[in-house]
Parts: C-alpha cells; sequence; structure tokens
C-alpha cells in the first residue's frame, strides 16, 4: 500500500483531486456497511418495535442463512461454487433425525454433520479427481441427494424432538438465541482457519491461480476436497439447526438454499474468479440480505418486487466493487 | 473473410454421448412402454427443441467463456410480456415481436454489463435473473395470463406437414447459428474471444461488441423458448421458465463445451440436448416416482460428464504419445 | 495414471449407483421388500401403523376372495393414468396411495405420475401425451394450472380418451377440454372453509394476514382469491398484507417474524398450506402472542393435526386427499363400466379444529401407506 503517495505532490489541485479519490474509494470501501447501516435506519424508522426486529432479524434469521452461506462462500474462494447444500441439508438432517428421535442426541447430530462432510467429500473428490466442474458437479449431486432424501423419507416427517435436542436451537443466553453463539463460533472459527493458517493461505492461493499454487507444492486437490467437505458439514450444520428449531425434518427443506447463499456470497463481494473475498464479507452479505427482507417485509411493499429488488441489489453490489478495485488502482498509481 | 474454425471433433468429444443415446433407447424401447411410437417421438422432439433453442443461446455464452443465469427468467419475461399484449387485444404480430424484444433488451443488458462494464458474468445475469423474473411478476400482478389466439396455440402445438411447428423453427434456427458459430467472423471472433480474450483483444477483436451480441442473441432465443412454453400451454405465468438456466447449462456441459470458452460447440449442444430429453421422457414413461427421477437425472448427468472427460483425456493423451513417436 | 484410475473407479461406482437406483426402482411392484419401501413411516412417528396393518389385512383379503369379481365388470383390466401435482409432499402421497387402493379393489391398472418439479404445467402437459402414447383407457388429471393444461386435455379429447377432472377445474370457457365429470375439491372452497372458521374464531374482527406459495401459482391464486372473497364478507375484517413464503416451513417462520413487527394488531395469519402455518405458530409462540392471534393452515398433514390436537394450531382443512383419489378412480371405473357421471362429485372437506381432530389423526395414518409401483 503506498498510501502517502498524494501528499509529495506541490500541486494543491491535484492534492484536492487526491483526496477527493481517496475519500471516494474509502466510501466505496465501507458501502456496504454504509448500506446496512441505511436499511437499519429506515426500517427501524418504520417498525413499530426496532430493537424487538433487530434482535429477531440477527439473533433468529441470519444465522441460519449465515451457516449455510459460509459453506458457499468458501467454494466460492477456491473458484467454484456448491449448488447442493439445500439437498445435504435436507438428507443429513433427515439422517440425523432418524436417530435422534430415538433418544440418540449426540449420536444423532454427530452422524448429521459427518453425512454432511461425507458428502461435501464427493463432491470434492467429482470435482478434484473427475475434473468435472464445480457447477455441474454439485448441480447434479444435488438432484442426486434431493432424489434420496425424498426416496428416505417417503413423504414422511420426523416430529416432536426431545426438549434436550431442541435446547440447541431454543437456547437463550443474555437475551440472544443460541443461533447466534453458534454462527459467530463458526465464524470465528472460520476466520481463524483461512485468515491465520496455512491451509487458509492455500485455499486463497488455489482460487487466485490453481496452476501457480500446484506448482508451488500444494495439493490443490485436497484443499478443494476439504473446502467442500467444510461447505457439506456446514450445510448439514444449518440443516439440524432448522429442525431443531422448527421441531420438524422434512424432505423439502433448504429448496432454495443454494441461490439464496449464492446472493449473498455475491451480495458480500467475495469475488466467483476465486481467491478474493471470505467469511467476513459474507457476514456482511448476510446481513445485507435478511435486512432487506425484513426491509421490505417491514415497509409493506408488495411482494411481487421483491425478485426485482434483489437483482438490483446484487448488480449496485457488482458496481460498487468493480469502481472500488478502479479508485484503487487509480491511488496506487 | 471465411475463417474456417477447427470447431469439434465430434466423432472424439462426443463419442460416449453417442453411445450413451443409443444405450438409452435401446433400454427405453425394451422397458417403456410406448417409448417406440411415431407420437411419443414427436413430443420429445418437441420438448428436445424448446431446450436446444435455450440452449443454443447458451451455448454462445459458454463458448465465450462467460454464462447466461438469466435465460430461464427472460422465458418466463417473454411468455408474460407476449400473453399480456394478446389479453389486451394487440395484434399478435407485435405482442410476438414484443415478447421477443423483451429477451433482446436484457441480453442487450447483459452484453452491456460483462462486455462494457466488465462486471463477472455470473453476477451480472444472476442480476438480471432476479430482475427479469421481478418484472414477469409485477408485469401479470402474479397472475395466470390466458391466451385465447390461435395463433400463440399454432405457434405451440400446431404442425406443418406433419411436423411440430416448434421443431421446423428451431431446426431453422439452429442450422442458422450452426452456419453463424462455424462459418462467419462473428463466429470465429466468439471463439477467440472464448480462447483468450487478451489475445483476441491484441488481434483487434472488438470484445465488446461480440459480447453484446451474443448475450443478446441468447437472450432473444431464450425469449423464443418462452413463447414456445407460452404456446404448448396457450397462457403465460411468471413461474414458467424456473429452473430452465440450470437445465440449458447442463445440457450444453454435457455436449461437450466446457466453462473454460472457446472448446466444444453447437453440434455437442444439440446431441447433450437429445439426450437429456430422451432420458427424462425415457425414465417418465418407465413410471419412476419424481423421487427416483431426481436421483435418475441426477447420476445420468454426472455420468456422462465422466464418461466426456474420460475419453477427452484419453485422446489427449493418444495425441501426446503420437507427438512423442 | 493413478488419477485415472481413480476417476475410472468413480464412473464404475456411479455405474454402480445407477444400476443399484435403478434394481431398487424396478423391484418396487414385487413389494415384498418392506424394509426398503420409501413409504415405510418412521416408527416413531407413527407408532400405531404396524398394528394397523395387522387389522386391515384380513379384512381384505376376504373380501377380494369372496368377491371373486368386481364391483364394475366394466373397469376391470382396463388401464388407466391418473396425474398428480406433486408426489413429494407426503399430502399428494395420501393421494396416490387412494387411487391406488381404488384400483386394486376395481381391478384397475392404475399408472401414478407426477411431475418432477411440483406443480410444474409443462411437465403435467408431456405426463398427459406420454398416456396418450401409452395408449391409456382413462385420465384422471389435477391440473396444475387450469387454464395451461387446455391445450393437453384437448390432445386427449382428440385422442377419445376419457378426463376424469380431479381437484382443480379445468379451464373450459372455450369449449375444448372436456371432461366426464369434476371431482370437486378445489382450493377455493379449502380456502373459503378455512377463512370462515377463522373470521370466526378471530370474533369476526381484526387485522388478517395471508401467507403465499411462489407468486405466480395458480395453487397461490386460489388459495389467496377463496381467503379474500371470504375475508370481504366481514366488515371489521382487514387484509392488512400478502406475503410469499415459498410453502415453506422455515420462510414461513422468518416472514411471520417480521410480520409480527409490521402488524402488532394482527389476529389472523391465514396460510396457504400447513407448512407455514407451523412455521408462523413457532414464530408466534416466540413472541408470546398465541393467545392474540389465531392461525390457520391447509392440507391436514400429520404434524398439524398433531399441532392442532395439542391445541397450539388453530384450524386446519384436512382435504383428503385420499378420499380425493379413491373417487376419482372410482368415478373412472363406473365411467369404463358404462355409467353415466354426474356433472360434479364433491369430496367433503372439512374443517378440522380441536373438536374434531382425532378422526382424522386416524384417517391419516390409514391413508399414508403408498407403495409405489415402477
Amino acid at each position: 500500500m503506498k498510501r502517502s503517495v498524494g501528499f509529495e505532490l506541490k500541486q494543491p489541485r491535484l492534492v484536492i483531486r487526491q483526496n477527493m479519490k481517496r475519500f471516494t474509494w474509502f466510501v466505496l470501501k465501507y458501502s456496504r456497511i454504509i448500506i446496512l447501516a441505511v436499511i437499519l435506519i429506515v426500517s427501524s424508522c418504520v417498525a413499530q418495535d426496532p430493537l424487538q426486529n433487530i434482535k429477531n432479524v440477527i439473533s433468529l434469521q441470519a444465522p441460519f442463512v449465515m451457516i449455510y452461506s459460509f459453506g458457499m462462500t468458501l467454494a466460492v474462494l477456491t473458484g467454484g461454487l456448491d449448488l447442493s447444500i439445500g439437498s445435504v441439508a435436507a438428507f443429513s438432517s433427515c439422517a440425523g433425525a432418524f436417530l435422534i428421535i430415538e433418544g440418540h442426541i449426540v449420536l444423532g447430530i454427530a452422524v448429521c454433520i459427518l453425512i454432511g462432510a461425507l458428502l461435501g467429500m464427493f463432491n470434492g473428490i467429482l470435482i478434484t479427481r473427475a475434473k468435472i466442474a464445480p457447477f455441474i458437479a454439485t448441480y447434479g449431486m444435488d438432484w442426486v441427494i434431493r432424489g434420496a432424501v425424498y426416496i428416505m423419507m417417503g413423504g414422511a416427517m420426523i416430529y416432536h424432538f426431545s426438549d434436550g435436542f431442541k435446547i440447541i436451537a431454543e437456547g437463550m443466553l443474555f437475551g440472544l438465541s443460541s443461533l447466534l453463539y453458534i454462527a459467530f463460533s463458526i465464524f470465528a472459527v472460520l476466520l481463524f482457519l483461512f485468515g491465520k493458517t496455512i491451509f487458509g493461505r492455500n485455499t486463497y492461493m488455489t482460487g487466485a491461480n490453481i496452476e501457480a499454487t500446484k506448482l508451488s507444492g500444494v495439493d490443490t486437490n485436497f484443499v478443494i476436497t476439504v473446502v467442500y467437505m467444510i461447505s457439506g458439514a456446514l450445510a448439514a450444520t444449518a440443516g439440524i439447526l432448522y429442525v431443531a428449531r422448527l421441531d420438524c425434518a422434512e424432505a423439502f427443506l433448504g429448496r432454495n438454499f443454494g441461490l439464496i447463499a449464492l446472493a449473498a456470497t455475491l451480495i458480500g463481494g467475495t469475488s466467483l474468479q476465486g481467491g478474493k473475498g471470505g467469511v467476513g464479507n459474507t457476514v456482511i452479505g448476510v446481513l445485507i440480505m435478511v435486512f432487506l427482507i425484513n426491509c421490505l417485509n417491514i415497509l409493506r411493499v408488495d411482494i411481487l418486487w421483491q425478485d426485482f429488488v434483489f437483482g438490483v441489489v446484487i448488480l449496485i453490489s457488482a458496481m460498487i466493487e468493480k469502481a472500488r478495485a478502479f479508485y484503487e488502482e487509480a491511488l496506487q498509481n | 473473410m471465411k475463417p474456417k474454425i477447427k470447431t469439434l471433433d465430434a466423432g472424439k468429444d462426443i463419442a460416449g454421448l453417442f453411445i450413451g443415446i443409443v444405450a438409452l433407447i435401446i433400454i427405453m424401447s425394451i422397458a417403456a412402454e410406448g417409448f417406440l411410437s411415431w407420437y411419443n417421438f414427436q413430443n420429445v422432439l418437441k420438448d428436445f427443441s424448446i431446450l436446444l433453442i435455450v440452449a443454443t443461446g447458451m451455448t454462445l455464452a459458454i463458448l465465450l467463456g462467460k454464462i447466461d443465469m438469466s435465460a430461464g427468467s427472460v422465458m418466463s419475461l417473454s411468455a408474460i410480456v407476449t400473453t399480456i399484449l394478446l389479453a389486451n387485444g394487440v395484434h399478435i404480430a407485435f405482442a410476438l415481436a414484443a415478447g421477443v424484444i423483451s429477451g433482446g433488451l436484457i441480453g442487450l443488458l447483459n452484453g452491456y454489463l460483462v462486455g462494457v462494464q466488465k462486471l463477472n458474468h455470473f453476477v451480472a445475469t444472476f442480476a438480471t435473473m432476479s430482475i427479469a423474473k421481478g418484472l414477469a411478476l409485477v408485469a401479470c400482478d402474479g397472475d395466470i395470463i390466458s391466451s385465447d389466439s390461435e395463433v400463440l396455440l399454432f405457434i405451440g402445438t400446431g404442425k406443418i406437414l406433419g411436423v411440430f411447428f416448434i421443431i421446423w423453427f428451431t431446426a431453422i434456427v439452429y442450422i442458422l447459428m450452426l452456419y453463424v458459430t462455424n462459418r462467419t467472423k462473428f463466429g470465429y471472433e466468439i471463439y477467440s474471444i472464448g480462447g483468450s480474450e487478451q489475445v483476441a483483444m491484441l488481434s483487434g477483436i472488438k470484445t465488446y461488441r461480440v459480447y453484446i451480441i451474443a448475450y443478446v442473441i441468447a437472450g432473444i432465443l431464450s425469449a423464443i423458448g418462452g413463447i414456445f412454453l407460452a404456446g404448448k400451454a396457450n397462457s403465460g405465468n411468471a413461474t414458467i421458465g424456473d429452473g430452465y438456466e440450470f437445465n440449458a447449462i447442463a445440457t450444453v456441459l454435457i455436449g461437450g463445451t466446457p466453462f473454460d470458452g472457446g472448446k466444444g460447440g453447437l453440434l455437442g449442444t444439440a446431441v447433450g440436448a437429445f439426450f437429456i430429453s430422451v432420458l427424462r421422457n425415457g425414465i417418465s414413461l418407465m413410471g419412476f416416482t419424481p423421487a427416483w427421477q431426481y436421483a435418475l437425472i441426477g447420476i445420468a448427468i454426472l455420468i456422462t460428464i465422466l464418461v466426456d472427460v474420460l475419453i477427452n483425456e484419453r485422446a489427449k493423451r493418444e495425441e501426446k504419445r503420437r507427438v512423442a513417436l | 495414471m493413478k488419477v485415472t484410475k481413480m476417476r475410472k473407479m468413480l464412473l464404475l461406482a456411479l455405474a454402480g449407483l445407477l444400476v443399484v437406483t435403478l434394481c431398487i426402482g424396478c423391484t418396487q411392484d414385487t413389494a415384498e421388500t418392506p424394509a426398503e419401501t420409501p413409504s415405510e413411516q418412521p416408527s416413531t412417528a407413527q407408532p400405531e401403523q404396524p398394528a394397523e396393518t395387522a387389522q386391515e389385512e384380513p379384512e381384505e383379503a376376504p373380501e377380494q376372495e369372496a368377491s371373486g369379481d368386481y364391483k364394475y365388470p366394466g373397469a376391470v383390466g382396463k388401464t388407466a393414468t391418473i396425474i398428480l401435482k406433486d408426489l413429494t409432499n407426503p399430502v399428494w402421497i395420501q393421494a396416490a396411495a387412494g387411487a391406488q387402493a381404488a384400483a386394486e379393489e376395481f381391478g384397475m391398472d392404475l399408472e401414478v405420475a407426477a411431475p418432477v418439479v411440483s406443480n410444474n404445467n409443462d411437465e403435467q402437459i408431456q405426463l398427459v401425451q406420454q398416456a396418450i402414447a401409452k395408449k391409456k383407457d382413462i385420465v384422471i388429471l389435477t391440473p396444475a394450472d387450469s387454464t395451461g393444461i387446455v391445450p393437453a386435455v384437448t390432445e386427449l379429447n382428440e385422442a377419445n380418451i376419457p378426463v376424469i377432472n380431479l381437484n382443480t377445474k379445468i379451464n373450459n370457457e372455450s369449449g375444448k377440454a372436456n371432461s366426464e365429470t369434476f371431482v370437486v375439491a378445489d382450493n377455493i372452497t379449502c380456502a373459503t372453509l378455512c377463512a370462515t372458521e377463522l373470521a370466526k374464531l378471530a370474533g369476526e374482527e381484526g387485522e388478517a394476514i395471508i401467507l403465499q406459495g411462489p407468486s405466480g401459482g395458480q395453487v397461490t391464486i386460489d388459495l389467496t382469491k377463496g381467503a379474500e372473497d371470504t375475508f370481504a364478507k366481514y366488515p371489521n375484517i382487514k387484509i392488512v398484507d400478502k406475503k410469499d413464503a415459498k410453502f415453506d416451513r422455515a420462510t414461513g417462520y422468518s416472514v411471520t417474524q417480521d410480520m409480527l413487527i409490521t402488524y402488532p394488531n394482527l389476529k389472523i395469519i391465514f396460510s396457504c398450506n400447513d407448512e407455514m402455518a407451523l412455521g408462523a405458530l413457532k414464530a408466534v409462540e416466540e413472541a408470546g402472542k398465541q393467545d392474540d392471534i389465531v392461525i390457520g393452515g391447509i392440507d391436514g398433514n400429520q404434524d398439524a393435526l398433531a399441532a392442532i390436537k395439542e391445541g397450539r394450531l388453530d384450524v386446519t382443512v384436512y382435504k383428503n386427499f385420499w378420499l380425493q383419489a379413491y373417487t376419482a378412480t372410482e368415478a373412472a371405473a363406473r365411467f369404463l363400466n358404462g355409467e353415466k357421471l354426474e356433472e360434479l362429485i364433491p369430496i367433503d372437506l372439512s374443517v378440522v379444529t380441536k373438536d374434531n381432530v382425532d378422526e382424522y389423526i386416524e384417517k391419516n395414518i390409514e391413508y399414508s401407506k403408498y407403495e409405489p409401483k415402477q
């Protein structure tokens, strides 16, 4: 970063221009937070009970979306994407629920997450070993897994879980739901894993330039497979939390997870080319998304406009990202 | 200038698919009652044609190394625009034109965002996907628009010389696009940009122009697909094209055009579309429940792609060996 | 080399998976593998099931042996297809079970078909065409889109295949889509029943919201229309909002949270299916407003009935899918037997509240037995 370039210039007009540039860049850099703040302010002004509203969204709605969006984000970081998270969530949570309803709570949860990871691993193998493009590999897997869960459940639902299980999603601590704490712990772990460890660095490198990374001696296949495993495990976690929260395991869970997670990741600014962005971005992306839906609901906007507004927001977000990159480059020169 | 491009070693790249189709047809003829009838074959061809016309547009995008996520929403939009105008007494010719133009406009927006603004193609078309769907929903007010137009019904279900209009139309468009991609300068430019955008730009190709034209064509073809669907049902609704973009992308990939761009071509897309149409018709005729169909379709997609990959690998290895000798 | 080997193994594994899937799928008609049949219910969800089966078997067996010939001789051995809107949803699986029970009873050869993507009109058109290709004797049709299916019904008429219209009416304004009878269980009636009961429970006043399915679909349109028309009859009930919750429990849950904030005086939640109603219920309970708000769903699935029994959910409409499909199949048998059918065959759609829920819970268990034939 050569931020001090501007001060060396002697012509005052140029300095001003340079400062303007820097200001724009600054605004653009934090534009997502500004957007989020605007949405929050608008919805808080209109809502009857703004505090409860924000608490609802942050502690009850956002955590689910965050957990499965993290998985998508990680896949996107490696330059791929994971369209199968919805069906993975459904399959593993249903499989786990069979055990949980029998009373094996810990075992059930473990099995659920394990199955999620295994399915993710299969995705990873298809992508790395079979060299199938992530888009089509996970799309095909989505069909297979969704079919499997429909067959497994055969139109049945599992409900009336014990309180011991439901507490994982319904527990409260300091007035906030356990979901928030779970999501936050996962976030912290991922932030550490992908920000501070060698594995994280390898992931970013793989996403940025897979050939170069391979040549530098990193086992990219391993990296990608593990990333998809994490993605599967996170989807399973989101699935089992939904089951605990709504007290019902069923085969339709998560039919729209994939697209929501993708939208959240994109709004958050993780680049689809891979290697740029991260789970931190996704937290903001998810918050923008859930608060935007919330805001539209509270503003009593006709439901038909929702898709349109979404498209525009994704577009704006992409434009901002582009402008930011432009200014960053201009400042560095 | 008539550049000749070696687009596709059709025999090699999609040999696996050919084998797959033959095997599929044999299995289905034995196992699926009613599969081997002219009536069924025509209907399969009709659905194949609708898939093909959308996948043709998608192939252009993927050849450029890009993608068009908005295809399905554009189908819904054009179906809605056409039927709404018809319901309001607009002449059928204008209604159809407006439907196609609506697709072209979304395509133009895609092309502008990708080609001029240089946004990531996935993000840009993902956004226009929501926008087009939103526009369709708002335009029809969430309602189903019925049409009593004989012409629209004819487009969807009518026959010329005993063959469905849809099949004729798609055949003409397909052959035209085959010519465009394989024999014209524009086609050459698409392949060069798909191969390497940098090189293409340095060699003096106006890339933004190619992007815009390709996306406009893709939008128009999707819009035509939407009108076909509306014609089949003689009504339009905003969910008509939901998820179609995934079908189209899967078709193109199965047809041997990978995401990297610059490789493959329309020939494979047609074979891929045929494979998917026959597969879906067959397993549905065999009476599998939707749950089993989900699983079977997924497995079939994965196997086909995997076979493609394997065959390509082997071809590459042999080539290397030949060079070494 | 190693990598290629791996890939070949993968290919083999996938191919094996395909073969296994096909085999399991195909061997289902023998239905001698109860452990693997999809219709197997989780034991805890339905503890009474084994007893139920045991009871029923002796009942059915002698009947068939004794009668020898069937009730409608003209229908025996005839082929039929029933085209449903969906076959992944529990309630629609009940419909398949009902149709199958009737087909067995009347000696018909029945095929159950449904679009892969639920409520997809284009796929339903394809299914109709497949039924024509198979030269079926009769088709029972539950259109997902009453207008969009018309060209397909015209084709059936042209092929001289009689049509029994079930559940949702085929839009026959043009006179080109004729059916022999209409087994009425349409969504507008369902919505009317549910909304009326909700209005009664809410004391005929207050603010109401409607939770819808995906915008633009016919199911959503019909149910919303039924609810709107009914609430319009009560001057003190005001529909303040309609929201798309995608027929999905999780979405219903989060949308309702927002609605509770937006409309603090909310009194009525009308939900277009039970899934969303249960999601809404969860949100309402968490907000501590369960005493102020009445919630109604539609379908009558296991979970909703259980919630009504516990006094949490207020209303649902038992659509009686089993009986719908059974009646339609019987109508088909009667038609094939040469009888003239009534123009309308009404199905008893019942409002389920805490008072009568036990009856439906029992029914539901009995109706959920479906073993798909491949």
